[in-house]
């Protein structure tokens, strides 16, 4: 398959007039080439996300996508080209790391949620957060996706979009100025209120500093100031 | 921060072991079952039974043991528990230590309670339990630690079960020699220390070597996705 490189070189807006309290970071990703198997998913693609920003990946089914994320996230291994993040190679798997650098967060179709456990014991298995019954008191106060309903069932027993829900919820735990979410398709089976609830947490993450890298074939809310990479261009 | 997602993982563990007990219990039943089809087979002269008890335990820990092997990261993979540890602090390192406890403790611990029944069975004296039951939980330890190199290797593979029985059972060849030669040299009045130092250092072997090897797998079966 005759691939074409293309520079998709984005342009950076500055940290605009968010304060100076969490790190600020950028990612770039320069000359990305991936193979699936043989075969070439892309070549010499670039990227580059900041804090506060939303980067949506779009394109048919086998472009990419999925495989972009999988790379930043550093499951699937670059076959040339690299992703730093404020001029430092990136690693999202590092096993230690400083207080103050980018963490990613990652949801896709399989949510790591254990279908045994209760929605609420599934939030209470999150690195950032305090224990279950502070869980509940936050989901009290605050319950993006209305989970509150089957807070207490197995999550084995419910619906696509419910998990979906709960899973989502999860993002929102993380100290947003810290994290970066790579979310794979993370509206595909919502409501329009659901979709709506995902709009409403995307521009939380975003206006705390946070950055998001998300596959969808949805577009969204042009508030939110999200800059599209079409990956069909890419192939 | 060392521990870094090793005491979350092993708090899930702790959740969800209340519904996998009875997988483990199962283990133990086919444990028990393998163990007393001997008898049947082999006729029931005490002094021959007594020979071949303690082989016949060893042979039926391992045999039990096998088929549960598969499901040791299956469930986390398919959920994608495995990207979520990926990125947490601690990462793998975290996860697959909390697994392989949770895993020994599960699968283990009943074994053991139940052996003296077996021990009963076989005529062995009632005394041979001081070394059988540490040696057993020695042994059954480095199988577990094999097994998770051998299940990781084989995640995602077709006719998982197959090879991953077919890359373990050459593998345990060491352990299962060592384990058996204890006993047999405590009832025949000598002394096992010799063969007890090479389980020991057989355990302690793989105590390095699987983990890194099973993060290395697990890393690889992400990668295939």
């Amino acid at each position: 398959m005759p691939v074409k490189s293309e520079l998709m070189n984005t342009k950076v807006q500055s940290g605009s007039a968010e304060d100076s309290h969490p790190p600020h970071f950028k990612l770039d990703g320069r000359g990305i080439t991936l193979l699936r198997g043989q075969q070439q998913i892309f070549a010499g693609l670039n990227f580059s996300v900041s804090s506060g920003e939303i980067l949506v990946l779009r394109g048919p089914n086998g472009s990419g996508k999925s495989s972009l994320l999988r790379a930043i996230a550093g499951f699937l291994p670059l076959t040339a080209g690299q992703i730093s993040c404020n001029d430092k190679p990136f690693d999202a798997q590092r096993v230690e790391t400083p207080a103050d650098t980018l963490r990613c967060l990652w949801y896709a179709q399989a949510d790591g949620l254990a279908g045994a456990l209760t929605s609420l014991e599934n939030l209470s298995l999150l690195p950032t957060t305090a224990p279950k019954t502070n869980i509940e008191v936050q989901l009290s106060r605050h319950d993006p996706f209305s989970i509150a309903g089957f807070m207490h069932q197995p999550v084995r027993s419910l619906s696509t979009g419910q998990r979906q829900r709960v899973a989502l919820t999860r993002l929102c735990f993380a100290p947003s100025g810290l994290y970066l979410w790579l979310l794979d398709e993370p509206n595909s089976g919502l409501d329009s209120a659901g979709h709506k609830a995902f709009e409403a947490m995307l521009a939380t993450h975003q206006n705390a500093g946070g950055l998001s890298v998300l596959a969808s074939h949805h577009l969204l809310d042009s508030r939110l100031k999200p800059r599209y990479l079409d990956l069909s261009d890419e192939m | 921060m060392m521990i870094g997602n090793f005491t979350l993982c092993l708090q899930r563990e702790a959740l969800l072991g209340r519904g996998v007990i009875s997988d483990h219990l199962g283990q133990v039943a086919f444990f028990v079952m393998i163990a007393a089809l001997f008898p049947l087979a082999v006729g029931p002269s005490p002094d021959l039974l007594r020979q071949l008890g303690p082989s016949v335990i060893w042979i039926s820990a391992l045999l039990s043991a096998l088929p549960a092997f598969d499901r040791l990261f299956a469930e986390d993979d398919q959920q994608g528990w495995l990207e979520q540890v990926s990125l947490m602090q601690g990462g793998l390192t975290g996860y697959v230590g909390a697994r392989l406890i949770s895993w020994y403790l599960l699968s283990v611990l009943p074994l053991l309670v139940i052996t003296p029944v077996l021990v009963l069975l076989y005529n062995l004296p009632l005394s041979s339990l001081k070394v059988l039951l540490p040696s057993l939980a020695i042994g059954t330890a480095c199988l577990n630690l094999l097994g998770a190199i051998s299940a990781s290797l084989t995640q995602g593979a077709r006719r998982a079960t197959l090879l991953l029985a077919l890359l373990l059972l050459p593998l345990s060849l060491p352990i299962l020699i060592f384990g058996v030669a204890i006993t047999q040299s405590y009832l025949a009045g000598f002394s096992f220390a010799g063969q007890a130092k090479l389980l020991g250092a057989v355990f302690l072997f793989l105590l390095a070597v699987s983990p890194v090897a099973t993060i290395a797998a697990l890393r690889s079966v992400l990668e295939d996705k």
